[in-house]
């Protein structure tokens, strides 16, 4: 095992039923202070990962690791004792409505046994970090779904934990308050040296907060790497799917041109800022159509991507192809299909 | 007779059976409840989906409660006279028809418990599970708490129950509003007393779920959901 990972998983499976695993043979290691992403879509094992991860379930065979520690070895009592350690953020919330904000985020405090004096101190602190000061007496059922997912972030950091896991946390959110959560759980990790494990089904969220993310999908991991790597060039066809409806929708009468040639260029760092179309067109003598374009500012890098056109003749297509070589412009050509995907 | 005999008759009966028919009910209530929870918690738990499922706890608890719930009670009373003697030394009176109704409602109330604590759901308890909670820290502070309302309406329900249940103690020599009604409405054919009985009976009952209903909204009310 990886001394540094502070989570790591050797060859884990799970099965519920004996024909088919939830999960394959997975091997993960997540270090201090990432962000990282699990994605896949519904049925693809995620949960039932973060269950293993998190010491909730135990995988049916290989092992997982928590800060050192084989999860399986620990008795119950060691166990709920790791657990202090983890934080748990739920797509639902999963608040007590007995409780108020202040009671809520004193739960986990109370199961570890920390002193009244104490509690009465640190969960004022919590739900000022969270945003929420002045909220203490506010019942879930009188907050609204960002103040309660707040109020959920705040309970799951109430014992100092080393890994926050993220359960679909943002799904169940409006798009406003997605952005203003990702933002509070940078903040966090900041602040708190937080390791962040964020299971999601939306693109959107790998984008905007983790720095490395593992592509689930039939229970297997089909990619993982570092967010740019995976944004630039995606080689699995499960993670180009999840990458692509972020910016394609195109419709159908847009092809069908004998000459056409789709592609799409993807660029990364300095050459998301260069002027490329146009000095292509002083190149090669063709048209080009731009159908769709993006750029992504990852956590540490911009990603950008163009599916372009060229209509014109071969000779010129080309020069047009040499000219992209050239300048190390990463490009595939893509057959309709494939874009509709 | 006359009115005027009607009048001082009721006066000098009705009060006392009234308190005795209170009496019958909030303890057996009490003592059905403080048996209901215990076993409500082993049902809710011993089930598939409980916090230490063992199929044959549940279905043996589940068929002695079931046994509980399907005996007629007036046959339960005398059923079970030995026992209720051994408990309270007679079989006759207000006292010792608390040990039939207790017994006729606690499984009832067992069902309640049981149906209210699997009412919260498995994801908040698998929220506490992750938080290292330990299976008697989830029960105290997340199950019960938050099935609350829930209890107090099903506990409301089973005192109204032992209400019905109380007035047939009049038959075996218990007291309560049920004897005036046996004694003087149906032995005696006193219609004017009948009445008054029944009157106070409904009355019971309504200000018993007037109460609950209370309380339940008052819950909800503080949590922010009405």
């Amino acid at each position: 095992m990886n001394k540094n990972a502070l989570i790591e998983l050797e060859k884990v499976s799970k099965c519920f039923t004996p024909e088919k695993d939830a999960l394959q043979s997975i091997d993960l290691e997540i270090f201090p202070g990432d962000i990282f992403g699990i994605i896949g879509r519904s049925g693809a094992g995620k949960s039932t990962l973060l269950r293993c991860l998190c010491g909730l379930d135990a995988p049916t065979s290989g092992r997982v690791f928590f800060d050192g520690e084989d999860l399986s070895l620990q008795g119950s009592k060691e166990l709920r004792k790791k657990k202090q350690s983890m934080g748990m953020v739920f797509q639902h919330f999963n608040l007590l409505s007995s409780r108020t904000a202040f009671g809520n985020v004193s739960f986990p405090l109370e199961i570890a046994k920390v002193p009244d004096e104490v509690r009465k101190k640190k969960v004022p602190h919590l739900l000022s970090l969270v945003g929420l000061s002045g909220k203490e007496n506010f019942y879930p059922a009188t907050l609204s779904g960002g103040e309660k997912q707040r109020v959920a972030i705040a309970r799951a950091i109430a014992n100092d934990p080393k890994v926050l896991f993220c359960d679909e946390a943002t799904s169940a959110l409006d798009p406003a308050n997605v952005k203003s959560l990702l933002d509070l759980l940078k903040e966090l990790k900041g602040k708190l040296n937080l390791t962040i494990v964020i299971i999601t089904h939306q693109m959107e969220v790998i984008r905007e907060i983790c720095t490395k993310v593992a592509v689930l999908e039939e229970g297997k991991i089909v990619e993982e790497g570092r967010v740019s790597d995976l944004f630039a060039a995606p080689k699995h066809p499960t993670t180009r799917r999840f990458l692509h409806h972020l910016t394609h929708d195109l419709p159908d009468h847009i092809f069908g041109n004998p000459n056409q040639e789709l592609l799409r260029l993807s660029f990364r760092g300095e050459k998301a800022k260069k002027p490329l179309i146009s000095r292509l067109l002083r190149h090669a003598n063709i048209e080009v159509n731009i159908l769709a374009g993006s750029i992504d500012a990852l956590q540490n890098e911009v990603v950008g991507h163009l599916v372009v056109e060229f209509v014109g003749d071969e000779a010129e297509k080309a020069k047009a192809h040499d000219f992209l070589q050239k300048e190390k412009i990463t490009y595939e050509r893509l057959t309709p299909r494939e874009l509709k995907e | 007779m006359t009115f005027q005999e009607n009048l001082t008759l009721t006066l000098r009966l009705v009060p006392i059976e009234f308190l005795n028919t209170l009496y019958m009910v909030f303890v057996s209530g009490f003592f059905a409840f403080l048996i209901g929870v215990p076993l409500g918690v082993l049902l809710y738990a011993s089930d598939k989906s409980g916090l230490y499922p063992s199929p044959w706890i549940y279905r043996g608890m589940g068929t002695i409660v079931n046994i509980g719930r399907s005996i007629p009670f007036a046959i339960l009373i005398v059923a079970i006279i030995p026992f209720t003697r051994w408990i309270v030394g007679t079989s006759l009176g207000t006292t010792a028809s608390i040990v039939p109704l207790t017994i006729a409602a606690a499984p009832f109330m067992a069902r309640v418990i049981e149906g209210a604590l699997k009412e919260v759901g498995g994801e908040m308890v698998e929220a506490a599970t992750t938080m290292g909670a330990t299976k008697a820290f989830i029960i105290s502070k997340v199950l019960f708490p938050e099935s609350l309302p829930t209890i107090v309406s099903g506990v409301t329900l089973a005192l109204v129950t032992l209400v019905g249940y109380s007035a047939l103690a009049g038959l075996v020599g218990g007291g309560g509003l049920g004897k005036i009604a046996i004694q003087y409405g149906y032995q005696r054919f006193n219609g004017f007393l009948m009445i008054i009985t029944l009157i106070l009976i409904v009355l019971l009952v309504e200000g018993i779920e007037y109460m609950g209903n209370a309380l339940v909204r008052s819950i909800e009310k503080k949590r922010g959901k009405r």
